[in-house]
């Protein structure tokens, strides 16, 4: 179908300037270690000295970054964890003097200390359901807790002034200069092979559309508690580095003070880039190094008006503008074509259960308004249910009451064989359950093919280096993109797609799960005859070659007569018919709830 | 007498992929014009573009003969133009009469607005106090269409109201929308793809490909067909 193809000429073009983006990352990474092993030959001392400070503040910057930039969270606690350790050495030096021991001790108290508050901090912010600004929300009680408990710790903690005068490694400035800019190198590699890898894409699907995530099988909350341990981890040796370098511990290190400060050098250096981190924190700490000598009252104002001017006139921060610079000389590019390739469907045929959706009893009840009772039927493979019924019926709330275990006041729901009692739904989609919502819910900032990825993280877990260019897919998603000219625009960002196009991506999406189950609500709204007709092949293929159980909310009874095997009629929250396509369609139920839909034309048929 | 919009080249993108090219074209009072098309080819761009969400490259947009082209959004409401969007448009925390009250600029005409919406949509009156959020995906399409009816608009522009609604209510809304005309003269933009629904209400149509008008005619009986050929091609 040619016609289909828009012309996209912004994304169709695959250009490698000169090197991989690996291979430029890993030049870039040796010319700043050649600069860094260099420099301190060449700084004067203080300078030095700052620079050493700013490269371990620019590492939990870099933490800040991945949590806030890439994965949405706007955190303020990275601090808390930078002053663990930063206190773990202060304390285990004091305490027990220095030595070998001394330093592994200290090192693995910072490490458990941190990851044991870290998952907690991350279990408190993440639970099923939590929002945003409820995890920002704790990310700014831990500092605070932990600065009340550094005030009230007497000698132990030094209290408001801290610890000093410990004994601790013994290194000239140079390379105690190299060690923290080798460091930073070090992390900030890691952190942008990561990020740019399609283990990152996934981090930003879960920034972009948490409840597709879940319904992708994929379990958001323990996926961001984990990159908070890890992101905390860091952020503790960080501070581990700062401590053993300057021999000084004060709880400004622990404070939410030190944590928006983090957050403003990302912001200003441009988050979602990690290099902005770096620009950012280095800016900011050698600029304060400096003005509050010179200026010791009004530096800090200074700071912000510079801060405020750079984020109005350029909100990508420093490194934004950088970028744009160079694109605008170079035409610079570096999305790589993606490759199609077909799997082969996987054997669940013999394996399973002929009985695919099972539910007795269902009820769901908002206080005293019952949205449905006593629902009751079962579905079997190769079955294609419709769901049909008057506006606020209930219909869509039955979808969801099926594909999460929490929505249901009452009643027993199976899918596959498998009771999903209150699981959510990352959990049920496993059983084989593959849902697409009512309006498209894609992942706006992720590209076609990226989405596709990340709904094949179930199938095929994400790398941590690489983006791959071959995706593979069930035939039935191949279908679905073909059809619908999205298989010619895999490299356009999902938010430029025309909303009959986001339903179709997600319509993929959702088969590439390679679901047994498949909860369809509206899926042909907005979409022409033709494309409609296309959508009944690709259905009636899914349910007669691979014997998938489907159930379609759907109001063009015209289509759910061509295509269905069964029909539930829902009416006020309850079942009131359940049969085939001629009972139902005949009947003066429907015939009234469809006024205006002669049943003449019914019967005329295709 | 002039024309409710005059739309003369207009052009418009993101980024630099054009998606609306050289769009010219008219719509007088009280008449309705459906605009049919595939997906994806710029049919809600170009309602955009009209409104100024998305800014014209080039071209002009004439409201009642006044240049409005570089006119901000809020201050086309102020000329009686009214955007039925496709995507949610309401606030899912306030209740289903405070949003048909922000569809009004005064309280003045709420109480008689509110009576007209109860004989459209009953199912929206009877339940005034209830959230947004909580109603169906179709009953919250009927919750827009009405918010937007009973601003009584010059200039109406509808992105596929007919989507997740049961037939009765397409029939429903199909006369009520033919009534809105007669009684205020509402000159109206249609974008559907529910083609007998968008074909019984106007009175002309566009026929849209890649940004660009492939067909204009007046409303027939063999315009079904012709539109359906067309848009296999």
């Amino acid at each position: 179908m040619p016609d289909m193809q828009q012309a996209s000429p912004a994304t169709a073009t695959p250009i490698i300037g000169g090197l991989s983006p690996v291979l430029s990352l890993v030049a870039a990474a040796l010319l700043m270690v050649g600069v860094v092993v260099v420099a301190p030959s060449f700084l004067d001392t203080y300078l030095v000295n700052i620079l050493i400070r700013a490269f371990f503040v620019a590492i939990a910057a870099i933490t800040v970054d991945i949590m806030w930039g890439y994965c949405g969270t706007l955190t303020f606690g990275q601090s808390a964890f930078f002053g663990i350790g930063v206190y773990a050495l202060a304390i285990t030096f004091t305490e027990y003097g220095f030595g070998t021991w001394q330093v592994l001790m200290a090192l693995g108290a910072t490490l458990a200390i941190t990851a044991v508050i870290a998952a907690l901090t991350g279990w408190l912010s993440f639970y099923p359901g939590s929002t945003p600004l409820y995890a920002s929300i704790v990310s700014l009680v831990v500092p605070i807790v932990l600065v009340q408990i550094l005030y009230s710790g007497g000698t132990f903690t030094g209290s408001s002034s801290g610890l000093v005068g410990f004994e601790t490694f013994d290194l000239s400035f140079e390379d105690w200069f190299r060690l923290a800019g080798l460091s930073l190198i070090a992390v900030a590699v890691v952190a942008l092979i990561i990020m740019r890898s399609d283990t990152g894409r996934l981090l930003t699907a879960l920034r972009d559309n948490d409840a597709r995530c879940t319904y992708l099988g994929i379990d958001t909350s323990r996926t961001r508690i984990i990159v908070l341990v890890l992101t905390a981890l860091v952020a503790s040796l960080a501070g581990f580095g700062y401590a053993a370098f300057g021999a000084v511990a004060a709880p400004e290190n622990a404070s939410f003070t030190f944590g928006t400060r983090l957050i403003i050098m990302v912001a200003l250096g441009g988050r979602g880039t990690v290099v902005g981190a770096i620009v950012g924190a280095l800016s900011i700490e050698v600029a304060s190094a400096y003005l509050s000598g010179s200026l010791p009252y009004v530096w800090e104002l200074i700071i912000g008006l510079a801060l405020i001017a750079v984020i109005l006139a350029f909100p990508d921060g420093l490194v934004g503008v950088f970028r744009k610079l160079v694109r605008g000389l170079h035409g610079f590019q570096t999305a790589e074509a993606t490759r199609l390739r077909p799997v082969a469907a996987s054997t669940v045929a013999d394996k399973t259960n002929e009985l695919a959706i099972e539910v007795r009893e269902l009820g769901k009840h908002f206080g005293s308004l019952s949205v449905l009772d006593g629902v009751q039927f079962k579905a079997h493979r190769a079955e294609l249910l419709s769901l049909v019924g008057p506006n606020g019926a209930g219909k869509t709330t039955l979808i969801r009451c099926l594909s999460d275990g929490r929505e249901r006041s009452t009643g027993h729901v199976a899918i596959a064989g498998q009771p999903i009692d209150h699981l959510p739904p990352d959990r049920i989609v496993r059983f084989g359950l593959g849902r697409k919502f009512q309006t498209a819910s894609v992942f706006e900032t992720l590209t076609v093919a990226e989405c596709l990825r990340v709904a094949r993280t179930q199938h095929a877990p994400p790398s941590l280096t690489s983006t791959s260019t071959v995706l593979d897919l069930p035939a039935a998603a191949i279908a679905v993109l073909e059809r619908s000219g999205l298989a010619e625009r895999l490299s356009e960002a999902a938010r430029n797609l025309s909303h009959g196009l986001k339903q179709a991506l997600e319509l993929a999406m959702v088969l590439a799960l390679e679901p047994e189950v498949l909860l369809l609500d509206e899926p042909t709204a907005g979409l022409t005859r033709a494309e409609r007709q296309g959508f009944a092949d690709i259905l009636t293929t899914l349910v007669s070659r691979d014997r998938l159980c489907i159930v379609l909310v759907e109001h063009d009874l015209d289509f759910v007569r061509e295509i269905s095997s069964r029909i539930i009629v829902l009416h006020q929250g309850r079942i009131a018919l359940d049969g085939s396509v001629d009972e139902v369609v005949n009947s003066a139920l429907v015939r009234e709830i469809y006024t205006g839909q002669p049943s003449s034309a019914v019967e005329a048929g295709p | 007498m002039t024309n409710a919009i005059e739309v003369e080249g207009l052009a418009s993108g993101y980024g630099t992929s054009q998606v609306v090219s050289d769009v010219s074209f008219s719509l007088a009072k009280s008449e309705v014009l459906a605009i049919v098309g595939r997906n994806g080819m710029g049919k809600t761009s170009l309602l955009k573009t009209l409104l100024g969400f998305l800014p014209p490259w080039r071209g002009t947009i004439r409201i009642t003969g006044q240049d409005v082209t570089r006119m901000p959004p809020h201050l086309k409401r102020r000329l009686g133009v009214v955007y039925v969007p496709q995507e949610q448009a309401l606030f899912q925390d306030l209740s289903i009469r405070d949003n048909l009250r922000l569809g009004i600029l005064s309280d003045r005409d709420f109480a008689a607005a509110l009576d007209q919406v109860g004989q459209w949509f009953p199912v929206l009156t009877q339940r005034l106090r209830q959230r947004a959020g909580t109603l169906s995906g179709g009953e919250q399409k009927m919750l827009i269409v009405a918010r937007a009816l009973m601003a009584r608009p010059e200039i109406l522009l509808l992105d596929e109201v007919t989507e997740g609604l049961q037939p009765s209510l397409v029939d429903r809304l199909s006369n009520v929308l033919t009534q809105v005309r007669q009684d205020v003269g509402t000159s109206m933009v249609v974008i559907e793809q529910h083609l007998p629904f968008a074909l019984g209400i106007a009175g002309r149509y566009l026929v849209f490909k890649r940004g660009e008008i492939v067909d204009s005619a007046g409303v027939d009986a063999g315009a079904a067909a012709r539109i359906e050929s067309q848009m296999r091609i």
